[in-house]
């Protein structure tokens, strides 16, 4: 109980904190925040499959750029309203992870082969990408998306200004942050941590445990995706390497170097690497493939449980011992 | 009559590249449970030790000695210096062999640069088979293939290496009761795996543009075909990559190349829904 007040108090206050950054920070330092806020989520929705259902996948970025596709074709090509275009970049997202956790996960495809699955399905949504030109636009993608403005009962809410764009990647960071904490303290959490253990086991006790991967990756696809959407709608583009390889071994790497079992991890990881990436951009513009492989690789070899994952190792080991035994979080 | 022909010459080409680069991945997946993420680049390191040999003014049949020698070095040291250190961490291993893909990736566009190289064409020509005419030396790629996947599977299934390889297999901590130092074969397997890739390699460099990404066009099919075979079963994985590299070829002459990717992805995950532990396997095997 202790730990589910903290935890939403951390993610309030977390919100909080950020809500004054169009207040300190200029408009450059207001962009990279969006980015690295939108970026955040997708992180989140990885650490969310990885960390909570133990099924890996290497191929995220796809459901990023999908929903960012989607978006941004609803709303260039169709002329769709931008809210409905976001709904739709959901829901269809939602509807290809349902199919995907249909075939896979009640086919019992789990772990390794899940993974290399992701990544067949991130390299083909790619190539989608580059050559089905009439409708992506190609090597291009599509530019001139518009930001995301709601008009319905009288009700207006602009989001398409800097701030504007700030405030739609607050509204998705608190709405990714309610999500995993509710299922991180209801049964749903605990389902999902007996899979993850122990898979069998978990069905002896009467749980679908297919159903519940499928249900996991659902969730994970939609706020993936409602990332990729708020991210088209804020930067007014969508391209070909919103859904690669790299953006997908990039975040991985976020996960990673944050901690894989630990929600405030991704966060940080996704922070870590953006600044390094923005520095590292001006000095070497090319290399930034070789830097996002060659630090993960070092970080799986050498940090493990990752920044986060360290730190809270460390901090146990430094707090005094009490005589009874403490419940691990 | 023609075009079937044609279909089935060019799919028997891809067939066979596929099948070469997933039956290294089987090797190295059976025998250490690690799927190397960057198989594709020892592909594209075999191409590249082709364009090296072949530019040098050496005759082209010499890279497909020189290629799998630099595989086989190349995937030893890989195992040697970074996957023995993850035995207990399979899942880490292959997230390692990620991020390697990406380092091996800017590695080779650093020293050869982005934009394809050729490697000219040792044995030009075409030859006309039942009416379709076919390039003289794909002919050739899809017999040295089959030597080498027939020597491969024989390899595995006749010699004592192939024999201790099964026996770790099965049961590893009973094969090195009885003495088998099982860290020597896993380091065996990666080279054996890395070396048949960079053959495919050198057999795929003159019939395409070799780029430092070329290898993730093949490990993607390869993967599959792996998977669709069941791990650990050679004959398997020659069945899985035939579903691959002939359905892609049959429906590109029908649809194009992308939707004909895609489309075959697609019917595999089917096909894997269908049969779980591989397309060998019995139906009463399925577990879900």
């Amino acid at each position: 109980m202790i730990a589910k007040l903290r935890a939403g108090g951390a993610g309030i206050v977390l919100v909080g904190l950020l809500a004054f950054s169009p207040f300190v920070l200029d408009l450059y330092g207001l962009s990279v925040i969006t980015y690295i806020l939108l970026y955040g989520v997708a992180a989140i929705s990885l650490q969310l499959l990885w960390g909570r259902g133990g099924q890996l996948s290497f191929g995220h970025a796809a459901f990023f750029g999908i929903g960012a596709y989607i978006y941004a074709i609803f709303t260039v090509k169709l002329q769709v309203p931008t809210p409905l275009a976001l709904l739709l970049a959901i829901t269809l997202s939602a509807l290809l992870a349902l199919i995907i956790g249909y075939f896979l996960f009640f086919g019992g495809v789990r772990a390794a082969y899940f993974s290399v699955i992701t990544l067949a399905i991130a390299l083909i949504a790619n190539q989608l990408a580059i050559s089905w030109t009439p409708v992506t636009g190609g090597n291009a993608g599509l530019i001139g998306v518009p930001g995301l403005s709601i008009n319905v009962f009288g009700l207006e809410l602009d989001f398409t200004s800097p701030v504007g764009g700030f405030s739609l990647a607050l509204i998705v960071l608190a709405v990714a942050l309610l999500v995993t904490w509710l299922i991180h303290f209801r049964r749903l959490g605990l389902i999902f941590t007996a899979i993850r253990e122990d898979e069998t086991r978990a069905a002896f006790m009467g749980y679908r445990t297919p159903a519940y991967l499928t249900a996991l990756l659902v969730i994970s696809v939609s706020l993936a995706a409602l990332a990729g959407a708020a991210f088209s709608a804020v930067s007014n583009y969508a391209a070909p390497d919103m859904l690669g390889a790299v953006l997908s071994v990039e975040m991985l790497t976020w996960v990673a170097v944050g901690g894989r079992n630990f929600v405030a991890g991704a966060l940080v990881g996704v922070v870590v690497l953006r600044l390094l990436n923005i520095q590292i951009s001006t000095i070497l513009p090319t290399s930034w493939p070789l830097i996002v492989g060659g630090f993960f690789v070092l970080v799986v070899l050498l940090v493990p449980a990752g920044l986060v994952g360290t730190f809270v190792r460390l901090a146990k080991r430094l707090r005094p011992r009490r005589l009874v035994p403490v419940e691990e979080s | 009559m023609e075009v079937v022909v044609s279909i089935a010459l060019n799919a028997a080409f891809l067939v066979s590249v596929v099948a070469l680069v997933a039956l290294g991945l089987g090797v190295i997946y059976g025998l250490l449970g690690v799927i190397n993420m960057a198989h594709g680049e020892f592909v594209a390191l075999g191409a590249y030790a082709a364009f090296v040999v072949t530019s040098s003014g050496a005759p082209y049949w010499l890279a497909l000695i020189v290629a799998p020698a630099v595989g086989m070095v190349a995937g030893m040291a890989l195992q040697a210096g970074l996957i023995s250190r993850l035995v207990q961490r399979p899942l880490d291993a292959i997230l390692v062999t990620l991020g390697l893909s990406l380092v091996f990736q800017q590695v080779f566009q650093a020293v050869f640069g982005p934009a394809g190289l050729t490697v000219p064409n040792p044995a030009p020509g075409t030859l006309t088979i039942l009416g379709a005419t076919f390039p003289v030396f794909r002919v050739v790629v899809i017999v040295i293939s089959a030597i080498v996947i027939v020597a491969t599977i024989l390899f595995l299934a006749k010699s004592e290496f192939g024999i201790v390889v099964r026996a770790i297999l099965q049961n590893r901590d009973a094969a090195s009761v009885n003495g088998v130092n099982s860290a020597r074969y896993s380091l065996l397997a990666f080279g054996l795996g890395a070396a048949v890739a960079a053959i495919a390699g050198a057999l795929i460099a003159p019939s395409t543009n070799v780029v430092p990404y070329m290898g993730a066009t093949y490990l993607a099919p390869a993967f599959v075909a792996v998977i669709l075979g069941g791990a650990g079963r050679p004959l398997g994985v020659l069945l899985g990559a035939a579903f691959m590299g002939g359905l892609e070829v049959a429906l590109t002459s029908y649809i194009g190349p992308t939707t004909a990717r895609a489309l075959v992805l697609i019917l595999a995950i089917i096909a894997i829904r269908l049969r779980p532990g591989g397309l060998l396997s019995e139906k009463k095997d399925r577990f879900a």
